[in-house]
């Protein structure tokens, strides 16, 4: 399209500026010679007209061009700015979940340790319950009904056996049964043997840390004591089928158990041989010395 | 046994429950894990003769129930309350062991809504309640 500009007007302009502007005429009409400087004249005209057409679509086509350049270059920017923001967008994305999962982390630590928190609420409160109970048993029934409930309920024990020290005949005997015959037990000879003497001479209340005294078909042997004086036994032989194992707060209880079970019947022994006496402030104050 | 009930406007609704069990532990261990049950009012029954006094006076929104009580078990218990108009839709949850299959059956044949198992571990006891009262978790 360079080729045509306004030196090709001016060559067409030329062309008509040099033809003849009127034509000759003779008897039979225009001459050849006028006809063919007419021709001329339209041809270059035509030309010329054909010249500024070409130059002026010329020029559009070059606007265009320019324009469509112009276009693309701030498509081309903007689809950079908008990389750009997906980028940023992208990165910021990555940031939240970053941030969301450190949250999610640090929630799911917030509520396990409110569960282990709940978990020892409810341990401490069953200890609490069990000690309760056996310090406001007053007989020995009492006790061990007391003893029964904390093993089955709330230890979960299914089968076990509670024997009482004889302690003329230095022999522990069966006394209650639960989740089998008790006419099945014998009495046991102290100290005895094996797991029986370790927990019947430690001299102290069973602890988790402590042998469990555990013997064939015997899951763990729990000595009661009143102080260090030897009460009874308690021996757990399963545990409910539900019940998986035992825990830490099991062992809590178990320790419970083997000193509060040991020093309810204590006190319900001397209480069902003590003689009946009124409280009087003569007799109190002698015993606290005042 | 009557817990606080601090429920404010918009809190969450009054209701009260009756836990009946002869035994004592069972039964303080239970209350003691209704009373981490917010808008939840508690109130303990003995037996059935015991829980029949407390139903004559209050209009309770859950009962929790042992099975076997002295004088009248949970069995009548829950049949006496089915009987009952006001008691036909209230539910009733009881409290059995694993090998009581028997009686767990019998008592869902009379009525009773669900049950929980021995030994009772206090957080299944409280999302027991909680998904047949329709509560949500709310922690004291």
């Amino acid at each position: 399209m360079g080729s045509f500009g306004p030196s090709s007007i001016s060559w067409f302009e030329r062309q008509c500026d040099t033809l003849p502007t009127s034509m000759s005429h003779d008897a039979a009409g225009p001459s050849l010679q006028a006809r063919t400087q007419a021709f001329l004249r339209e041809f270059f005209a035509k030309g010329e007209q054909l010249v500024r057409e070409l130059i002026a679509e010329n020029d559009r086509l070059r606007h265009a061009v320019s324009a469509g350049e112009g276009e693309a270059g701030a498509t081309a920017r903007t689809i950079e700015r908008l990389y750009r923001q997906v980028a940023e967008l992208e990165a910021e994305c990555a940031e939240l979940r970053r941030t969301a999962v450190g949250g999610r982390d640090s929630g799911t630590g917030f509520r396990n340790r409110l569960d282990d928190l709940e978990r020892e609420h409810y341990r401490l409160a069953a200890m609490y319950v069990a000690g309760s109970q056996f310090h406001i048993a007053t007989t020995v029934e009492d006790v061990l009904r007391t003893l029964t409930e904390i093993l089955l309920n709330f230890v979960g024990a299914g089968r076990f056996s509670v024997y009482v020290v004889d302690e003329e005949r230095q022999t522990l005997f069966p006394l209650l049964r639960e989740g089998a015959e008790l006419a099945e037990l014998d009495e046991l000879a102290l100290p005895g043997e094996g797991g029986l003497a370790e927990v019947t001479s430690r001299g102290g209340r069973w602890t988790a840390d402590a042998p469990s005294g555990a013997e064939p078909g015997v899951l763990l042997q729990l000595p009661l004591y009143a102080g260090t004086r030897l009460v009874g036994l308690v021996r757990v032989e399963r545990l409910l089928p539900q019940k998986a194992g035992l825990d830490d707060g099991d062992s809590g209880l178990l320790e419970l158990v083997s000193e509060h079970a040991g020093v309810g019947i204590e006190t319900a022994w001397i209480r069902a041989h003590a003689q009946d006496v009124p409280l009087s402030r003569g007799a109190l104050e002698r015993l606290v010395g005042t | 046994m009557t817990q606080a009930n601090d429920n404010g406007p918009g809190g969450p609704p009054k209701l009260t429950a009756l836990v009946v069990e002869d035994s004592p532990p069972m039964r303080k261990m239970i209350v003691f894990a209704l009373s981490r049950v917010r808008g939840l009012t508690v109130v303990e029954a003995d037996d059935g003769v015991d829980a029949l006094r407390r139903i004559a006076s209050t209009k309770f929104d859950i009962i929790i129930t042992d099975i076997n009580m002295p004088i009248l078990d949970g069995l009548k218990l829950i049949k006496r309350l089915r009987a009952d108009e006001a008691y036909r839709d209230v539910p009733i949850i009881i409290i059995t062991t694993e090998g009581a299959e028997e009686d767990r059956q019998r008592a869902l044949a009379l009525g009773a809504t669900s049950y929980i198992t021995k030994p009772i571990q206090a957080p299944q006891v409280i999302e027991l309640v909680r998904e047949v009262l329709g509560l949500a978790e709310d922690r004291r």
